[in-house]
């Protein structure tokens, strides 16, 4: 093994991270010394304002806190190895099988020792800020209760969980690649199904688990007994840092031995399967199985109503994007977006009263919509990539392609809103008031993030083929969230101000004008989104 | 020279494009008679598939003309479209499609009834032989396959106009063939098709008259026999013509510091 090869697969495999993320191209912030400089900054921002904020954090919770700092300080290096696998997943989901296929590592002389020592410390690096963050809170919290000792430790064992972590990656990277290939090429369409659910199920799963309510009961939970849970590799490093804050060594000693070596099994691991799963195969699958020259069935949408209110090339741009939006992974992480929404507000209600329960209702429905509807609109041009030649070389105008692109996100987001209301109408027993505003409130987002994502995503659309797509430009994604935020909270602000203030004529009042603002404003940028989609269809972007 | 008694499918007149500060296509003239097989041939750079572009209305001209059976392609887009089918350099498809998709997609952007795109796609996947795989996602395909689709969704709809940037790209010799025949035989039928290649010896073989654009610019224009004669190069091969008109004829010395 070659440290300098392994160096310079090291610096390819972190700018096409760095990169592939978008909108960050010749800016200093697109190189590694860039994405240090940020973590030094995460570092020293979290722990300054961790440490302020546990100034005024009342007594009886200081006192709390304190009973509970070095369980939680022994966590860190398990919060951080988490975080890294993680991130690992994410990546193996917006992943592109296609790229990953035609890699240059894939050819190049390069030991397969090499590539996955390059590839873990590229995954830890591209993620360094998160680690640093961890870090910086942990230490506010052995600053403020003198444990400077136990951090250190905890942050060595921190930074060694990270490259743990890494290898963790680099072998579900290998698997998953390689199972996917195997089952997609026998499932089918069984096998894109199982692929969603699964990509739905993960994105939730990761969001139960990180969701800083839920983390924190877990820990409680757990770190008081985390030294009966001696034989769980993953907790090794936290009982070192609970054994050597209690001041027996010996322990200490023999897990960090027995965690140097879970690592180095971890390495050899990863080394394995990516020696045996070298290239990712390509994947061919077969979505039917019609027999020669036998036309499918079709998308029933241009048979149905459909074909009353849509052209043929309208309803055909519609059919290409459900079956985006199905069958491409990168785009059914979306999906996700309303189980995210909802999970952590069952999973916390039982300690809410019923005001809460509306406020928070009322915020993840709307975040939830509006969420949905923005990303699933601004990313209807960026996601087409470089196959919107065959737009632009077909007799479609921009008014039907607006009216294509813009049909699918708002019909699904408005099913959204009437999820939203419904289920959590439902579910936490609301009045008809409360049941009716929560469904205006929604159906008015919906329709406003729709128009706003539309308007962003034409003026901003990324179409450049990337290993990890992100369809919109990272100026574009930032300027719709504002933009969508503001319009959002006008459009809800009579509602709010008559429930939170008493001001306004009654409810009924209030959220007549708050669905007139919405769909005022939705207008308003539907006609700017359509007036911007024809100057995109000037020329086909380079 | 163009013939009176013919249609005229493209005309250029003094078109022009620039690229920042490359000019892509200089002060172009040409016309290209209804039904023709024409070669467009120039290296890498010359500006063969931005012409292409501009006569498709993918790219608007920053200066001169261009027109398409007489219609200008950036003020009618929809209209020189339906009458147009194309393959650009490296067509990229929609991945998460199977073929068949993909060509019922591009059957109903162009409009087709239900039953003439059933039978058409069939006919193009026997001919293409790509039956059988029909129902596979293009994610799977080879570069040969997805340039065979591409063709396919550019034939489709029967257009006036075929335009085919570097057509046979990643085709094997048989689908190279049946391309070949096909563009002879639908230029029997009054289809014009305009394409870039290569492949020298394809262009001699099929193409009635030939373009060499060098730099942007027009360099010389006509049969085979005319560019020879215009280069006075009469015993000689086109590859010859073409490299001592494009500035590449001595490649000796490049190959001499290649092997060293």
């Amino acid at each position: 093994m070659r440290w300098s090869r392994v160096n310079a697969i090291l610096l390819i495999l972190l700018l096409s991270q760095i990169r592939g993320r978008g909108g960050l191209s010749n800016r200093w912030l697109s190189k590694p010394t860039g994405l240090i400089l940020v973590a030094a900054i995460v570092f020293a921002a979290s722990s300054s304002i961790a440490y302020a904020l546990l100034g005024v954090v009342p007594e009886p919770e200081i006192a709390y806190l304190r009973a509970l700092s070095l369980q939680l300080l022994s966590s860190v290096p398990l919060i951080v190895l988490s975080f890294v696998v993680l991130y690992g997943i994410f990546f193996v989901i917006g992943d592109n099988a296609q790229y990953a296929s035609s890699e240059m590592v894939n050819y190049m002389p390069i030991s397969s020792s090499e590539y996955v020592l390059a590839s873990s410390f590229s995954t830890v690096l591209s993620y360094c800020y998160v680690v640093t963050g961890v870090l910086g809170v942990s230490l506010a919290l052995a600053l403020r209760f003198g444990l400077i000792g136990a951090w250190a430790v905890s942050s060595l064992l921190a930074a060694f969980c990270s490259v743990m972590g890494g290898f963790a990656s680099e072998i579900i990277k290998s698997i998953v690649n390689r199972v996917s290939s195997t089952f997609s090429k026998r499932g089918g369409r069984a096998a894109i199904l199982s692929r969603a659910v699964l990509i739905v199920f993960v994105l939730a799963l990761s969001q139960v688990f990180f969701n800083p309510g839920i983390l924190f009961r877990v820990l409680e939970s757990i770190a008081p007994r985390i030294q009966e849970l001696w034989f769980v590799p993953l907790v090794w490093p936290s009982i070192v840092v609970a054994e050597a804050s209690a001041g027996d060594f010996a322990s200490a000693a023999f897990f960090s031995a027995v965690t140097l070596l879970f690592g180095g099994a971890l390495m050899l691991s990863a080394v394995a399967v990516r020696s045996r799963y070298w290239v990712p195969v390509p994947v061919t699958i077969r979505i039917s199985h019609s027999g020669h020259g036998e036309p499918g069935k079709g998308s029933g949408l241009k048979t149905g109503f459909g074909s009353l209110l849509f052209t043929q090339a309208e309803l055909a741009v519609i059919s290409k994007d459900i079956r985006s939006l199905a069958r491409r992974k990168e785009m059914v992480r979306f999906w996700s977006i309303p189980i995210i929404m909802m999970m952590p507000l069952f999973l916390t209600m039982g300690s809410m009263d019923r005001y809460e329960v509306y406020g928070y209702a009322g915020m993840f429905s709307l975040m939830g919509t509006g969420i949905f509807g923005l990303f699933l609109s601004a990313m209807s041009i960026g996601q087409e990539g470089k196959a919107l030649w065959r737009i632009f070389a077909s007799p479609i105008g921009p008014e039907s392609y607006f009216k294509a692109k813009a049909i699918l996100p708002l019909s699904l987001s408005l099913v959204l809103s009437l999820v939203f209301s419904g289920v959590f109408s439902l579910v936490f027993n609301f009045g008809p008031n409360a049941a009716a505003s929560l469904l205006v409130l929604s159906t008015a987002m919906a329709c406003i993030s729709v128009s706003v994502g539309l308007y962003f995503g034409s003026i901003y659309p990324e179409l450049s083929e990337k290993p990890r797509g992100s369809y919109i430009s990272g100026t574009g994604i930032l300027l719709s969230m504002l933009v969508l935020g503001v319009a959002g909270l006008i459009s809800a602000s009579p509602v709010i101000s008559y429930i939170f203030m008493g001001v306004g004529y009654g409810l009924f009042p209030s959220l007549a004008v708050s669905l007139a603002s919405g769909l005022i404003i939705s207008f308003i940028f539907f006609t700017l989104s359509k007036r911007q989609f024809q100057k995109f269809f000037a020329e086909l972007p380079a | 020279m163009v013939n009176p008694d013919m249609a005229v499918a493209v005309r250029t007149s003094s078109l022009t494009k620039n690229f920042g500060e490359v000019r892509a296509i200089d002060n172009l003239s040409l016309d290209i008679e209804e039904g023709q097989v024409y070669g467009l041939l120039g290296p890498n750079g010359s500006g063969k598939s931005t012409l292409m572009k501009m006569m498709v209305g993918l790219i608007r001209p920053d200066a001169g003309e261009i027109s398409i059976f007489g219609v200008r392609p950036y003020e009618k887009p929809i209209e020189v479209r339906r009458i147009i089918g194309y393959v650009p350099e490296t067509p990229r498809l929609y991945d998460f499609l199977t073929a068949r998709e993909y060509l019922e997609f591009v059957s109903d952007l162009y409009g087709l009834p239900e039953v003439d795109k059933r039978t058409r796609i069939a006919h193009f996947l026997e001919a293409f032989e790509l039956s059988g795989r029909e129902d596979e996602m293009l994610s799977g395909y080879s570069q040969g396959m997805r340039q065979k689709v591409a063709i396919i969704g550019a034939l489709l709809h029967r257009p006036r106009l075929l335009i085919m940037d570097e057509p046979l790209n990643g085709l094997d010799p048989r689908s190279a063939k049946i391309v070949k025949d096909l563009l002879n035989r639908l230029s029997g039928e009054g289809v014009t098709t305009i394409f870039s290649t290569h492949i020298l010896e394809i262009a001699q073989a099929i193409c009635k008259r030939i373009a060499i654009l060098y730099g942007g610019s027009l360099v010389s224009e006509g049969t085979v026999e005319d560019l020879k004669g215009k280069a006075g190069m009469q015993g000689s091969s086109l590859e010859e013509v073409f490299l001592m008109l494009t500035g590449g004829a001595d490649v000796r010395s490049v190959v001499e510091e290649l092997s060293r």
